[in-house]
């Protein structure tokens, strides 16, 4: 149960920063993605399935709260959050530098799923793929993981075989 | 560990398709179909939460924002010096455009004010190195036409005149040289003489009338004799007037009319062609 508000306060406070913060804190026309950062996060200290189901809620709440195609931003935050997740078996440091470093490729192949499904639904008003927004906007990602991941390290606390799997 | 792994697969393929349906169902729907109206909804509702975190954090924002623009605004500093360079260089160029139209102008009054003669416009384009020498080189040579003795004049008077030719540059002996001499008339009576070269920038003038009137300020004119030089193009002025000699002569100073360290454009003589060549030792 305590995992599961857990959860769900991260959820909420993870829309709550994308929404209103984020925006503040836009440099060179690139806004931080609390969200994905968070999904990488939950994946790496939930696994997989926590992972994409963290994914997919962010990505929808992410979606709801935009005027962009409905679904993609969930589809993209659903496969970072499985695949980060699969790395957790993997990672046997307990370095932040882990989580950042998987957050910033994760970060460049999210936006590649985002524009890809844009053009395979053929959306309106499709921006072009600025790669070098997308290195910018990966490493911005990547510092924010490093405060991100402590806290909610704090909040949502290892499984205990997940706590095994690091420790191999 | 294999029910684990076969468990996080349905789950990632069930969500797959929850987002390719949502997708769908998006694309499909009419702008006022139900998720639209959920994206508007929620937009409405946390306006208002967006409005108030964007005044709690304007400090934030102004301080990166601040931090951008410090790089900018060093981007932009460099810039407009640069900008600043370029002008200064451009306006040195017009300066020096303006210069050189101003003398053009000045040799183009010349050769109206002297219809008689047909002259070239050259430009000044070096030295002799040797202290002992006198002498400019000039932009035309012989297959521009100029030939040896021909006299060489700018605006302010007599140059000198063109002692040695190549293809396409000329040497100028200056009437200042040691070498030089030219004949010349002082302009208030006509007495005839010669202009010798003094060294330094200096001129003397050696009368053929040693008892002629002369007097300081008094203008000394070509005088045409030795046909090198066309009549009455200005030399320069008596500055000084010393007692005869032993040799029963005056020892005349005169002060060129052309200054010479600032020499940058002149006229060569074309025609009337000089009608006697002296030797290079000078004489008109």
């Amino acid at each position: 149960m305590h995992r599961r508000l857990s959860f769900f306060v991260a959820l909420v406070a993870g829309i709550l920063l994308q929404v209103t913060v984020a925006p503040e804190l836009t440099i060179w026309g690139v806004k931080p993605d609390f969200l994905l950062a968070m999904t990488v996060c939950v994946a790496l200290l939930e696994g997989p399935v926590n992972g994409a189901f963290f994914g997919f809620a962010s990505g929808f709440l992410a979606d709801i709260f935009s005027t962009s195609l409905l679904g993609v931003t969930a589809l993209a935050k659903t496969a970072m959050g499985f695949l980060t997740g699969t790395f957790q078996s993997r990672v046997i440091s307990r370095s932040v530098l882990w989580p950042a470093l998987l957050c910033w490729a994760a970060s460049i192949f999210h936006e590649i799923i985002k524009f890809l499904a844009w053009k395979i639904v053929g959306a309106e008003g499709t921006p072009p793929f600025l790669f070098l927004s997308v290195l910018w906007l990966a490493t911005y990602n990547m510092l924010l993981v490093l405060a991100v991941y402590p806290l909610l390290k704090r909040i949502l606390p290892e499984r205990e075989e997940a706590l095994v799997m690091f420790n191999r | 560990m294999f029910k684990e792994k076969q468990h996080s697969r349905i789950v990632i393929v069930i969500l797959t398709i929850l987002c390719f349906v949502l997708v769908t169902l998006y694309s499909r729907e009419s702008q006022n179909g139900l998720l639209h109206r959920l994206q508007r909804f929620s937009l409405d509702v946390v306006e208002p939460l967006q409005a108030g975190v964007s005044k709690i954090l304007s400090p934030v924002r102004d301080g990166i924002e601040y931090m951008v623009d410090l790089k900018d605004a060093a981007g932009e500093r460099d810039q407009l010096l640069k900008d600043k360079q370029d002008l200064e260089n451009q306006l040195s160029g017009m300066r020096d455009l303006e210069r050189e139209n101003q003398q053009l102008a000045e040799l183009l009054k010349l050769k109206e004010n002297n219809p008689g003669l047909e002259v070239m416009a050259v430009s000044v384009i070096g030295a002799n190195p040797d202290n002992w020498e006198q002498s400019v080189q000039i932009s035309a040579g012989y297959d521009d036409g100029v030939r040896e003795w021909m006299a060489v004049l700018n605006n302010e008077g007599l140059v000198g005149r063109v002692v040695f030719c190549t293809a396409h540059s000329s040497m100028v002996q200056l009437i200042t040289d040691d070498k030089s001499q030219v004949g010349a008339r002082l302009q208030s009576n006509g007495e005839e003489g010669l202009i010798k070269g003094a060294g330094r920038g200096e001129l003397r003038l050696q009368l053929i009338n040693q008892d002629a009137e002369v007097k300081e300020g008094d203008w000394i004119l070509t005088s045409g004799s030795g046909g090198t030089c066309p009549v009455g193009i200005p030399i320069g002025t008596v500055t000084a007037i010393t007692e005869k000699r032993p040799d029963l002569s005056r020892g005349i100073s005169i002060a060129p009319a052309v200054y010479f360290s600032r020499l940058e454009k002149a006229i060569v003589v074309i025609s009337p062609a000089p009608s006697e060549l002296p030797s290079l030792q000078g004489g008109s």
